[in-house]
């Protein structure tokens, strides 16, 4: 029996030994981009402004609208196409995509649809909100991605997006 | 410390529908008209907000939700429609709804425009029938580009499917491109393909389901592609570094009218 005892003894001893403290390691995941909540439903009409993530666009007449994920929606007229020019830009926090009929522009805003008058481009007006009618997503782990990501932490605000980062000591693994 | 593995399918779905006005000739040509889902206006491929008439339509995850604008001005919440998990795209020709997700394309019929009702679905990955006899055609991109999980093979493809009978579409075609696809777009025989970092490709539609014959047209190349959208003659594309339009007047010679990129 002792001899079995002594050389499995022996090997936990070495085996314990051998574990090292823990070092810091670096993965490259995704981090999330925040927003407070106080600001998540701020909405602004602003003069032109440059692309951040240009994501989808929709055609409407001689328009078009670039949908800039996460940040708002620019609205360019192409009625000369070989010179189109910006005129305008809705800050839309959150933003996936947007639509327009009979000059009302349609976006989402995280949980909210919200709706503006754009019938005068040098007066575009906020009408309506339809609050909650989407469920938040993105806001605990990166859709459609695997790999390492920083956790969420709810208290930071919304999450905008999810980006390229190099992570130190990820915890969060999916 | 390792945590659990997820099998995760990153596939990207996108539906485009395509309506041919007369039965298919003997010929294989197959039709004219071009999808168009708003009289003023047209969203890509990869929307998750469409209009189709006095009604709103928009995905999120798992669900529709149906939103009355028959007053654009005071739009009004209708309902929610359940449709399953990882719901992408949504897309619509005629009475019908085409919503994309992981697993396959949900038709919908808005016989009662306020509360659309499922007609049918297609699961990808599901073998078919060959058959190249129809009018009304649908058109997916899938691209699967795991890198976590290895023995799920990393697979690009283009369906064809038949949707001539709306409550059986079958696949026509399985076309697997060069390159990842993204959104898409269709002109009469030709079909518009976003290829991410590989640019822009137009497929002749009659090669690619015939399954003969170099089926690629033309491309566009120097450019980041996500999504194609055909407007008032014109080719528009969106992709990490801007929005371009093009002339396709020569379909075989694609040339940039003009574009605004992300530093201008």
């Amino acid at each position: 029996m002792k001899k079995i005892l002594i050389p499995v003894i022996l090997a936990a001893m070495i085996f314990s030994c051998s574990k090292s403290t823990p070092s810091t390691t670096y993965e490259e995941g995704l981090k999330p981009v925040y927003i407070s909540k106080a600001n998540a439903f701020n909405l602004k009409v602003e003069t032109p402004t440059t692309f951040t993530y240009p994501g989808k666009m929709f055609l409407y007449q001689s328009l078009i609208l670039v949908t800039d994920v996460g940040e708002g929606v620019h609205i360019l007229d192409n009625s000369n196409p070989v010179n189109p020019k910006k005129i305008a830009f809705i800050s839309i926090p959150g933003v996936n995509d947007a639509s327009i009929k009979n000059g009302i522009l349609y976006a989402d805003n995280f949980t909210d649809l919200v709706a503006f008058d754009i019938s005068n481009m040098s007066n575009i007006q906020f009408i309506k909100r339809l609050k909650n009618i989407y469920p938040l997503i993105n806001q605990l782990y990166p859709e459609f991605a695997t790999g390492y990501f920083e956790c969420a932490d709810t208290t930071k605000g919304y999450i905008l997006r999810w980006e390229k980062s190099t992570l130190t000591n990820p915890k969060c693994y999916r | 410390m390792k945590t659990i593995n997820k099998i995760f399918i990153s596939a990207v779905i996108i539906v485009v529908m395509g309506f041919v006005a007369s039965c298919s000739k003997s010929d294989g040509t197959i039709g004219t008209d071009n999808p168009k889902n708003s009289p003023d206006g047209k969203s890509g491929s990869t929307a998750r907000i469409i209009i189709k008439g006095d009604y709103l339509y928009a995905v999120d995850n798992s669900s529709l939700k149906v939103v009355d604008i028959s007053t654009p001005s005071n739009p009004s919440y209708v309902r929610s429609v359940e449709i399953g998990f990882g719901i992408e795209t949504i897309y619509t020709f005629g009475d019908y709804l085409f919503i994309g997700s992981n697993l396959g394309i949900y038709i919908y019929g808005l016989s009662d425009p306020s509360n659309p009702n499922q007609l049918s679905q297609f699961e990808h990955f599901t073998a078919c029938d060959p058959v190249i006899a129809s009018d009304t055609l649908a058109f997916v991109t899938l691209r699967n580009n795991n890198v976590c999980n290895q023995w799920i093979v990393a697979s690009r493809e283009i369906d064809v499917l038949n949707v001539k009978d709306i409550f059986h579409p079958y696949q026509l075609v399985n076309y697997i491109p060069q390159f990842d696809p993204y959104g898409l777009d269709r002109l009469n025989n030709y079909l518009f393909v976003c290829h991410g970092t590989d640019g822009v490709v137009v497929y002749d539609i009659n090669k690619m389901i015939a399954g003969y014959g170099n089926a690629v047209i033309s491309t566009i190349t120097g450019i980041t592609a996500f999504d194609a959208v055909i407007w008032q003659n014109k080719l528009f594309v969106i992709g990490e570094s801007g929005f371009y339009q093009y002339d396709y007047s020569d379909i075989h010679n694609i040339s940039l009218i003009s574009s605004i990129l992300k530093n201008q």
